[in-house]
């Protein structure tokens, strides 16, 4: 029996073809010309310097070359096995076996063996694996002694992360949900146990080093016995990738994983577990949180809202009260998701150098990034707690028929993320302010600047999402997406040239008014509260033309 | 239902399937014989679904046999699969791939040699000759439901499971779905339907069978329902009620 049959390679070239017709027919339109046109702009401007470097002649490697290569060979196996335990942890194990709903439909039922629709899987990947390996391959070349060993590196290396997935996955059906989870931990445990005795380990090496950087303690754990040992799987990968030729001193390396990667592949097939009720689930998971996308552009899914939680009802205000309310209610019980994401998002900023903090007081070594802290929550808390515009696209209807108007819709609409943003920054600011020794007097008085700020930052995604209103993850993949951040890049320089307008209204104040915080402070709430008005007007127009039929009929 | 000697088009026996502590559907057996129109009704939860999807192949059963023309889907579920078709509620298509491209790949699969000859048909039957060029993300739900249903009947199966058939589609394409029920039961396939619209599961089954929180409350056939449950003359809907021990209370005043 065929290991992958004809039909299953009909649907793979179908695809293959729908993928260009799509390509050819959005070529139609001069919105598309002109996004094609930017998106191979950007490609070329993005290639061209990787694809010079990586043609011109390097006859002796600098001693910076061989040192990278070096810290490659040392590193990249952990990175490997960093992406393999990421897959392990981050879901119950069976992502790596989720398909398209219609394949869920037309191929389950099929008349196809378990492992004919695995390798179907495993040929699918087979193109897309091979020109991201080719792009990054041109980037790589730096740290290579030949571009084709970068190349063929990079493809084992990715082929690698995929089927050890895959293969995590199978044995996770085999052994049963909980005992798969018993045993995921277990291994997560393990894993992180060895990373904190090499982490001490290297610790003590580097304190007779001068260098105490976090790359090069991770590089003395990794040339441990400990680190070589963990590492062992891996390491051809990282050897092929800095070989010098494929054919060459790369050969072994290069058979070796190949050798790891097969043995994965037949596991996989060997294993054979029933994964097929498994793999309609995750691909269940995989389409909602692709509609959670669609419908939101945010981060999809979640965890349980809190509905214990009860908010009174706020006075009408015009009709603001109630939609604030509901905005509020929502927030507040999606705050406790918004919170955990944020801790991780601080654990990962500060983790490195609090690790690297050798006899240095850590208040100094924490200052710079209170504020960038601050800043990341400005931007990305709207995308968390998604209590605007964007959520609601498909209750525009509803909102359009209220008999409210449109100005109090957009206010409401605004007014709470940033509001539920800045209570969240105004303690932890002052907590900052007081334990990093920022040193920054009156505060308080910036309360109401930075209020504006997250309020026009928040009015300029709206406002651009009322003019486009166009969902990602529906539609013409690498021309939308680039669309999209093209409107984001817009957005972006729009509020910096706001927050530049407030700064330099700032400034010049503090030097007219004879160094004075107050004066400077209350020049930028002006400015930022006049610019936030604008983008709140300029909102409320759209959104009392935003016609939802319309809107509808632009996704086709 | 399980009345003649020869080889049901599907045979389940004793079919359990657990979720933790949760049993979604207990010791379930029934037999659909060819030309059969089965109803497959029950409240929400019942375990409808669940049971389509694991005569599909597509989920394990706990414990018990599911067997599709002799073949049982576990043991030889290339044999069971070859002979039946699933639709779903609210089934998934390609959506960058075309309607005609989707009966391609379809009689790729079930090895149709005239596919184009007989999905002109199908298309033409469910008026989406129009439509062979569209892709399946153009079409509007009714449309997609028809070209999944052209897909199904595209390999002549013998047994349909067909999950909330009608939803979506217009009243002529209702006409033609039931017409085209019947016509394949004619020809001899097996034929089992998911619906909660007891009144068009009523003009189109010849037997039914009645699930409530994973229990087999009834099956037989239709007469034998009534007979059971409401007498012979009441409808699908008393039976129903009255099978499932839910019976409504009757409106005011006509009590």
């Amino acid at each position: 029996m065929s290991l992958l049959p004809a039909p299953l390679l009909l649907l793979i070239a179908l695809r293959f073809r729908a993928v260009v017709r799509m390509f050819l027919r959005s070529m139609r339109t001069l919105k598309g010309v002109a996004v094609a046109i930017l998106v191979s702009l950007g490609i070329v401007v993005m290639v061209t310097p990787a694809l010079i470097a990586a043609f011109v002649p390097k006859p002796v490697p600098s001693p910076e070359i061989l040192a990278m290569q070096a810290r490659t060979i040392a590193l990249l196996p952990f990175g490997l096995l960093g992406f393999v335990l990421l897959a392990l942890v981050r879901t119950s194990g069976d992502g790596a076996l989720a398909f398209l709903q219609a394949e869920v439909d037309f191929l389950f039922p099929a008349p196809f063996t378990r492992r004919q629709l695995l390798f179907y899987k495993l040929a699918q990947r087979v193109l897309p694996l091979f020109i991201v390996s080719l792009f990054f391959s041109l980037w790589a070349r730096n740290l290579a002694q030949s571009w084709s060993s970068a190349w063929v590196g990079l493809l084992l290396s990715l082929w690698f992360i995929h089927l050890a997935s895959l293969a995590l996955a199978l044995g996770g059906q085999m052994l049963g949900t909980r005992r798969f989870a018993r045993w995921r931990w277990a291994l997560a445990i393990l894993t992180v146990g060895l990373v904190v005795v090499g982490v001490m380990l290297a610790r003590g090496g580097a304190e007779a080093s001068s260098d105490r950087s976090l790359l090069s303690m991770a590089e003395a754990f990794a040339n441990s016995s400990l680190g070589r040992i963990v590492a062992a799987p891996t390491t051809p990968f990282a050897r092929v990738i800095t070989s010098t030729s494929v054919l060459g001193d790369g050969l072994v390396w290069v058979l070796l994983a190949l050798l790891v990667n097969a043995s994965l592949v037949l596991v996989a097939v060997r294993l054979d577990a029933n994964w097929l009720e498994a793999g309609a689930e995750s691909s269940r998971k995989l389409a909602d949180r692709v509609e959670e996308m669609r419908k939101t552009g945010g981060f999809g899914g979640g965890g349980k809202a809190l509905v214990g939680l009860r908010l009174p009802m706020f006075p009408r205000l015009g009709g603001i009260g109630p939609l604030a309310w509901r905005q509020c209610v929502t927030g507040v019980r999606q705050g406790a998701r918004g919170l955990v994401l944020i801790l991780v998002m601080v654990a990962v900023m500060v983790a490195p150098p609090l690790l690297t903090s050798t006899g240095q007081s850590w208040s100094v070594a924490l200052r710079p990034l209170g504020g960038i802290v601050l800043a990341y929550m400005s931007l990305f808390l709207p995308q968390i707690l998604r209590l605007d515009f964007r959520a609601d696209v498909d209750r525009m209807d509803l909102l359009k028929g209220l008999p409210v108007a449109p100005a109090a819709v957009t206010l409401a609409q605004v007014l709470v993320p940033a509001t539920l943003i800045t209570a969240l920054q105004i303690p932890l600011g002052l907590t900052l302010n007081v334990t990093l020794s920022w040193g920054i007097p009156h505060l308080p008085i910036w309360i109401p600047a930075l209020f504006l700020g997250n309020l026009l930052n928040g009015a300029l995604e709206n406002l651009a999402f009322l003019i486009w209103p166009v969902r990602p993850s529906r539609g013409a993949g690498v021309q939308l997406a680039m669309s999209q951040m093209l409107g984001q890049i817009a957005k972006m320089i729009a509020l910096m040239i706001g927050l530049g307008l407030a700064a330099g209204a700032a400034a010049a104040t503090y030097f007219a008014a004879g160094s004075s915080v107050v004066a400077a402070a209350g020049s930028a709430t002006v400015v930022l509260l006049v610019e936030a008005a604008t983008v709140v007007a300029l909102m409320t127009r759209r959104f009392a033309r935003f016609d939802p039929a319309m809107e509808q009929a632009s996704e086709g | 239902m399980a009345t003649t000697d020869s080889t049901p088009v599907l045979d389940v026996q004793d079919y359990t399937k657990t979720y933790d502590q949760l049993v979604a559907v207990n010791r379930l057996s029934f037999r659909v014989e060819p030309g059969q129109v089965v109803g497959l009704v029950g409240p929400n939860g019942a375990g409808k679904t669940t049971t389509m999807r694991a005569i599909a192949g597509i989920i394990p059963p706990t414990s018990g046999t599911l067997r599709i023309g002799g073949h049982d889907i576990a043991t030889e579920p290339v044999a069971a699969k070859r002979r039946l078709v699933y639709v779903p509620d609210d089934p998934k298509l390609f959506d960058t791939l075309t309607v005609e491209e989707h009966l391609q790949f379809t009689g790729a699969i079930y090895d149709v040699r005239d596919w184009r000859s007989r999905g002109d048909r199908l298309l033409e039957r469910f008026e989406l000759s129009a439509k062979r060029g569209a892709l399946a993300r153009e079409l509007s739900r009714g449309m997609r439901q028809k070209l999944a249903i052209c897909c199904a009947y595209l390999h002549e199966p013998e047994l349909i499971m067909l999950d909330e058939p009608m939803t979506g589609l217009d009243p002529l394409g209702i006409r033609t779905l039931k017409q085209s029920i019947q016509e394949h039961a004619a020809r001899g396939a097996g034929v089992l339907i998911s619906s909660h619209l007891l009144a068009l599961v009523e003009d189109l089954t010849t037997h039914l069978l009645i699930l409530d929180r994973g229990v087999r409350i009834f099956a037989g056939s239709l007469d034998e329902a009534k007979a059971n449950f409401a007498g012979g003359g009441a409808s699908l809907e008393e039976v129903f009620f009255r099978a499932t021990a839910n019976v409504p209370p009757a409106p005011r005043g006509l009590a």
